[in-house]
């Protein structure tokens, strides 16, 4: 009986060690394996961009992306053999790509910057400071400053709680820490606001006609050259409506833009 | 008068034109069929085969008729043939199919085999044809016309070889006719070694014992991929022989004058497969030594004089590429044949070697093999290209053996570019115009760094934001349990009411540990501060002011039912009586015990001004 009871304490325990032991032995040295796979393939690619072969180079960055693996030097080194092509829209959608995943990157800032300068003034929309100031973290990087005052206000209120001092410092901590989670919680949620509420495009044609209405027979505006980055303001069918940085608006066929960024 | 004729006169002419009408009529108006089958080669020789053909004329079989197994001989199924002919016979076309079974026959001893009529089906009718007999003759040598010779140039020199290491092999075919009537490779077959074929055989002409032959070489490339003594062989190859049919009955042996002239080949010859054989080689596979066995030997086996390298351009800015290149000479296993180990240039950034192979002795065993590496030096303080060492394992002198290259000076300047780079990622850090620094992009990324697992943000995850109600949870049973105390300790009334109790629930299970005991003098106190404190507790009194005369004026008046206040009395009057006459019996204690549980719960039930 006691014996019984030992194992049917111990059963759980069991059960959580052999999910361990299952994927410390089926799923780690998958992940492992993964790893090394996207690194030897990065190393290919890049061989063959050294070699000028910046076409065969762009279609192994894309199978790597395509494979589930996404790194700010995967998406850079793409960008640079977009360039290299001439596909200057298909590098900055690259180049964005990246900064979203390592925002302040120099390599990557430095390239997007010499990229629009060659395409000229006026082809992308240059963003506030308040709104530079947002995008110099990932997403990730304010929840984390979200959820750290927030965690730390938690535990101080539950502290404070068994305080015996009546206005101990317990609460003081509790009452900072927590004006500071709902300080970052609204810049979280103007940081995603920005990333995801805000969308824009990059033009990835040579030559893109924008219309005045979503039409084929709809009558043409001005045309857009390859690398333009235009905010989205509308959409119907095939059709978004654009405003580009000139403040001119017009619709787009959708596959003349590359828009930015995904959503979720 | 006519002269009277012989009843016969002119019989055989009338009887001939009958005949030759019938046959016109069957060819002009009828065409029969028949069936019959035939040994194309009879009698034959051991080891040589022969083939049985079902000839069907103007019909067909419904399905190929199946032979009857025959002891001794090995007969297998052919496939069919169809032919169709077309005659003009008075200026009419009379069509005419052949369909021809076939099926070959090796006999396995000499001896004469009797092969039954064979069973047909045309169009649902059985048909059977005749019974053959085939005679078999003793083993024909063909030796002198044509003979197999195997040759394994290393085994002149020693009977073993080594794991790994590649040797040729070299079949010769010793031929009376020239090699276009060849038609066949050889085969050959071996036991731990991998097999490889290295093209186009070559053929001489030779003389051996006194005859002519057309030597016909094929090379293979053996590797042993298991120690242990190991055989080669043996190789079989048929090959074709054509003889001459000098009897015009075929009664002749049809062995006694082969000839040799292609002009002589008519339709006067008789052809004759014969299959050689040659006997297995055996080798000992041995492992490769261990000991004195050089770090830097990586695999390589066989006999390589030398090893050069080069790199191109010996004077470079940081990072960029550096080609070196390795030419290996030599003769060995060239297409497994890597390049040295550079884990120990880490001032070097490296890119995966390209291999090409220029063989020059037409077999794949001796040439050059040329390595291309792409290397980038990392800084400027790089001054050469470190040494290469290539080792290998000789198997002829059976020793390893290492070659050298010195270091190659190398010139490392800084990166104009890269330092351009630096400067427009250090102007682009600080938002500058980076327009008037840079002329070109910054150069591609070496590391690959860390990969998303997801390019999901937290803030979309189900499992994070899970994982944040954790310590709101925390923080609100805390909150409760707090707001619970404080309760507690503003309200001295409910204090004192969880106090008092606690004080009766132990009080009450001592009570009873002393009746069971049947210590008198301690259950009375016990019982009488129970009671004080308790109706204390009720009336919000202190416990040490209540008496008797309480219980009248406060309880009975606040409307406590008579039963309990009685029974109250009872107990302050026990508690009373017991102080001059105790009381010794447990089971009137336990009795008194019970009463005031009793009474107690339900005092305690009761409620007062100061709960209402």
């Amino acid at each position: 009986m006691k014996q019984y009871l030992v194992a049917k304490t111990l059963y759980p325990l069991s059960l959580i060690c052999r999910g361990l032991a299952l994927y410390l032995t089926l799923v780690f040295p998958v992940i492992l394996v993964a790893a090394d796979t996207a690194k030897t393939q990065f190393n290919k690619a890049n061989v063959l961009y050294e070699k000028g072969e910046y076409k065969a180079a762009a279609a192994a960055y894309r199978q790597l992306l395509n494979g589930g693996s996404d790194a700010a030097a995967i998406r850079f080194n793409l960008g640079n053999a977009l360039y290299q092509r001439s596909q200057f829209g298909e590098a900055i959608v690259q180049y964005r790509k990246a900064l979203a995943l390592a925002p302040r990157d120099p390599d990557i800032l430095a390239n997007l910057r010499f990229i629009r300068e060659k395409l000229g003034s006026d082809t992308s929309i240059s963003p506030h400071f308040w709104r530079q100031f947002l995008l110099q973290l990932t997403l990730n990087e304010w929840t984390i400053l979200t959820v750290i005052p927030f965690w730390i206000g938690v535990v101080c209120g539950i502290l404070s709680f068994f305080s015996s001092k009546k206005g101990n410092r317990w609460s003081a901590f509790s009452r900072i820490s927590i004006a500071g989670f709902l300080l970052a919680g609204i810049l979280l949620l103007c940081a995603a606001n920005e990333r995801f509420g805000k969308p824009f495009a990059i033009v990835i044609r040579k030559e893109a006609i924008v219309r005045f209405g979503p039409f084929e027979e709809s009558q043409s505006s001005h045309n857009l050259s390859d690398g333009i980055e235009v905010r989205i303001l509308d959409s119907k069918d095939d059709w978004r409506q654009i405003r580009d940085p000139q403040n001119q608006t017009g619709w787009l066929k959708k596959d003349q833009i590359q828009i930015l960024p995904t959503p979720p | 008068m006519k002269p009277k004729r012989h009843p016969l006169f002119g019989l055989p002419q009338r009887l001939g034109g009958l005949l030759l009408g019938i046959f016109l009529l069957q060819i002009l108006y009828g065409q029969g069929f028949d069936y019959n089958a035939v040994l194309t080669r009879n009698p034959v020789p051991l080891g040589e085969s022969t083939t049985l053909q079902l000839r069907y004329n103007n019909c067909e079989p419904d399905q190929a008729p199946e032979i009857p197994k025959i002891d001794g001989l090995t007969i297998d199924y052919a496939g069919p043939s169809h032919s169709r002919s077309i005659q003009i016979i008075n200026r009419r076309s009379v069509e005419s199919t052949l369909t021809i079974h076939q099926y070959n026959i090796v006999p396995e001893k000499v001896g004469t085999y009797k092969i039954p009529p064979i069973e047909s089906r045309i169009s649902g009718k059985t048909y059977h044809g005749k019974a053959l007999q085939l005679t078999v003759s003793k083993e024909v040598d063909y030796s002198q016309y044509a003979f197999l010779q195997v040759h394994i140039p290393k085994q002149e020199t020693r009977q073993k070889t080594y794991l790994g290491e590649v040797f040729p092999i070299n079949i010769h075919l010793y031929y009376a006719l020239s090699s276009k009537y060849l038609e066949e490779k050889p085969t050959l077959s071996s036991d731990g070694f991998v097999i490889s074929e290295t093209g186009q055989p070559s053929q001489r002409r030779v003389s051996y014992n006194n005859r002519v032959y057309n030597r016909v070489t094929f090379t293979y490339l053996a590797r042993a991929v298991k120690i242990g003594d190991l055989t080669i062989g043996p190789v079989v190859w048929k090959v074709p022989l054509f003889f001459q049919d000098n009897s015009r009955n075929r009664r002749r042996s049809l062995f006694d004058s082969p000839f040799f002239s292609d002009s002589f080949f008519n339709n006067n010859t008789i052809r004759r497969d014969v299959t050689l054989r040659s006997e297995p080689v055996s080798i000992n596979a041995l492992p490769l030594p261990i000991d004195e066995q050089p770090d830097s030997f990586n695999g390589a086996i066989g006999d390589y004089s030398h090893i050069k390298v080069d790199a191109s351009p010996t004077t470079v800015a940081a990072g960029d590429p550096v080609t070196i290149t390795m030419i290996v000479q030599g003769e060995g296993a060239l297409e497994t044949l890597s390049m040295p180990s550079f884990d120990s240039w880490r001032e070097f950034q490296q890119y995966p070697e390209t291999a090409t192979i220029n063989y020059s002795d037409g077999i794949g065993l001796r040439g050059v093999k040329t390595f291309e590496k792409i290397v980038i030096p990392n800084n400027t303080k790089i001054q050469s290209l470190p040494e290469i060492e290539f080792s290998f394992f000789d198997p002829q002198e059976e020793q390893y053996k290492t070659l050298r290259q010195y270091p190659i000076p190398l010139t490392v300047k800084p990166n104009l570019t890269e330092a351009s780079q630096l400067i427009v990622a250090a102007e682009a850090e600080k938002g500058g115009d980076i327009s008037q620094v840079a002329d070109n992009i910054v150069h591609i990324k070496p590391h690959l760094g860390d990969i998303a697992a997801s390019s999901r943000p937290w803030l979309w995850n189900p499992w994070f934001l899970g994982l944040q109600a954790l310590p709101v949870i925390a923080w609100i049973a805390c909150y409760f349990y707090r707001s619970r105390r404080n309760a507690l300790h503003k309200n001295p009334q409910a204090r004192r009411r969880k106090r008092v109790k606690t004080i009766v629930d132990k009080g009450i299970q001592t009570l009873e540990n002393m009746a069971a005991e049947n210590r008198s003098d301690e259950f009375f106190a016990i019982l009488f501060r129970l009671l004080q404190e308790q109706i204390g507790e009720r009336l919000n009194l202190p416990a040490n002011a209540i008496t008797e005369a309480v219980i009248e004026t406060k309880l009975r008046n606040g409307g406590l039912e008579p039963e309990i206040s009685q029974s109250l009395d009872q107990l302050f009057q026990a508690c009373n009586q017991a102080r001059y006459a105790p009381i010794d019996s447990s089971k009137e204690l336990a009795q008194i015990a019970a009463t005031a549980e009793s009474a107690l719960r339900e005092l305690q039930n009761f409620p007062m001004s100061h709960d209402r």
